[in-house]
């Protein structure tokens, strides 16, 4: 049970050159983990950041447990580990909570410095001495020493070997013991979602092709495959169709739409790799990106 | 949390950019030893300052302090007042050390100290920061230190320009002596030019309020 949303997106539409996220409609649930999945360009970054205030939106809003995004009443609840850690070069490890502990309301430097000591982040080390995953660590606990009620993470496994991975993941299970702690991560490794996250919103080209419970994306969409030509009337049912050369076809269906493909098919249930891909790549194929969003 | 960004931005200044905080002022030393006489190493602890409004943006880029500015609990408005006090700050310390160079130089010299000429320096000093400043903290706000870097060495090549035409035709040698002589016996000057260059700064402070708000970060 969900107790309000802490993040909402209404009719939020942000331009940047030849990229847009058009009027997306999105909440993210107080309690849960929420992962944000879409390939590369699908608008993840674009919509966390509105999300933080570091990009103003071309129309809508977002806002974050009640304020505008980006306000100073908000910004300290929210712990950000972005894809690059937001430290000089220069800063040694053990002087950065001295260093930027004033700027926030809550913060605490013995937790900060228990972390790096659990992260094993090597305290002497300069912040460009680190290698990716202690970089990562120390953005988390940066992030977690000023006692955020939101964590969010963007992209915060890319680059990180599987043990880094797990130990993020833990973590974040760590974070989350607290019922009243929320997580936003966005991630092209759709992989971690099913380990973690509770909530899905999946991003195509600029909109919101499903937002819920991740067990509910994986019960609204299958895989048909079929080994003859792709019935003229489930023409407009596939998404992302493959065809081989023998002439069957792969495709990613709404499992109400399964009866249009006939007796002669096989139907699979559709990792949400599968949905991210075929959705991916129906968009290419289409002149109106998006088009098959789900009602 | 105006005076916690600048706390924090003066120390990281001058912690992690010690070379480039020392090196201007050790300019001012020996430019003032150099050439001794009256405020001339007050005017140029004031330029130096105003040249090095740019290191503290191109750190920011490179830390991607920006970001963090704004995940933390200061707001942009603060960022940007606060980032002109450090810079007026530093600009001070400079132009303090020119004083305390210009007094030690004449003491060298054996000259009778001139007050009025250090005083009509120290006018001088703040109208180059209050123009230096004003001019390119905007900028640097609204575009970033790569975007605005380029467009910062018109204003210096355009000053540099002059200076070289006003050295080279003696327009100096003329006009200068009585500049100084005319702003000495006209105090009302000094106050219209505090006045002026206050409300320069604080025009373009709003000015880069209002751009940083819509800069993404």
């Amino acid at each position: 049970m969900t107790t309000g949303d802490v993040l909402v997106s209404r009719q939020l539409t942000v331009r940047r050159n030849s990229f847009a996220l058009r009027a997306v409609d999105i909440r993210v649930p107080r309690g849960y983990v929420t992962g944000l999945v879409g390939p590369n360009g699908a608008g993840k970054t674009t919509f966390l950041k509105s999300a933080l205030g570091l990009l103003a939106p071309t129309s809508g809003e977002v806002t974050v447990l009640g304020h505008p995004a980006g306000s100073a009443a908000v910004q300290d609840r929210i712990g950000v580990v972005l894809d690059r850690t937001t430290a000089a070069p220069e800063w040694r490890v053990e002087t950065i909570g001295r260093r930027i502990g004033k700027l926030y309301r809550r913060w605490d430097e013995q937790q900060y410095r228990g972390l790096l000591d659990r992260f094993d982040v090597p305290p002497r080390n300069r912040v460009d001495g680190l290698s990716r995953g202690q970089t990562v660590k120390l953005s988390i606990a940066i992030a977690l020493s000023h006692d955020p009620e939101i964590l969010v993470l963007d992209e915060p496994t890319s680059g990180l070997d599987p043990v880094a991975r797990r130990d993020l993941a833990d973590i974040i299970r760590e974070f989350m013991l607290d019922p009243a702690h929320t997580t936003v991560f966005s991630t092209h490794i759709t992989s971690e979602l099913d380990d973690l996250a509770d909530w899905i919103v999946v991003l195509n080209s600029g909109t919101v092709v499903f937002d819920g419970m991740l067990h509910e994306l994986h019960e609204k969409y299958a895989i048909v495959r079929g080994a003859g030509p792709l019935p003229a009337a489930a023409r407009a049912a596939a998404i992302g169709a493959r065809f081989d050369a023998q002439g069957g076809y792969e495709a990613l269906i709404r499992v109400d739409d399964t009866a249009k493909f006939g007796g002669d098919v096989v139907i699979d249930g559709a990792s949400t790799d599968d949905i991210v891909v075929h959705f991916a790549e129906h968009s290419h194929s289409t002149s109106h990106p998006g088009s098959e969003v789900a009602a | 949390m105006i005076v916690a960004f600048t706390r924090f931005d003066i120390i990281n200044f001058a912690t992690t950019q010690v070379r480039r905080v020392l090196l201007p002022l050790l300019f001012v030393i020996a430019f003032g030893l150099a050439v001794p006489g009256g405020g001339v190493p007050v005017l140029v602890g004031a330029t130096v300052a105003v040249v090095s409004v740019s290191y503290l943006f191109q750190a920011d880029e490179r830390g991607l302090l920006d970001t963090l500015y704004a995940t933390t609990s200061v707001s942009r408005r603060d960022v940007v007042i606060g980032r002109y006090l450090t810079i007026i700050f530093y600009a001070i310390v400079a132009a303090a050390l020119g004083v305390v160079i210009s007094l030690v130089g004449d003491a060298i010299d054996h000259h009778s100290f001139g007050w009025p000429v250090l005083a009509t320096a120290l006018l001088g000093a703040f109208v180059v920061i209050a123009v230096g400043v004003s001019a390119q903290l905007p900028i640097y706000f609204a575009l970033g230190f790569t975007k605005a870097r380029p467009l910062m060495f018109i204003p210096i090549l355009l000053v540099g320009g002059v200076g070289v035409v006003v050295i080279q035709f003696g327009v100096l040698k003329r006009i200068g002596g009585d500049i100084v002589s005319w702003t000495m016996n006209n105090p009302a000057i000094d106050a219209i030019g505090l006045v002026v260059g206050i409300a320069l700064l604080m025009l373009s402070a709003s000015i880069a309020v209002a751009r940083y708000a819509r800069r993404e970060l």
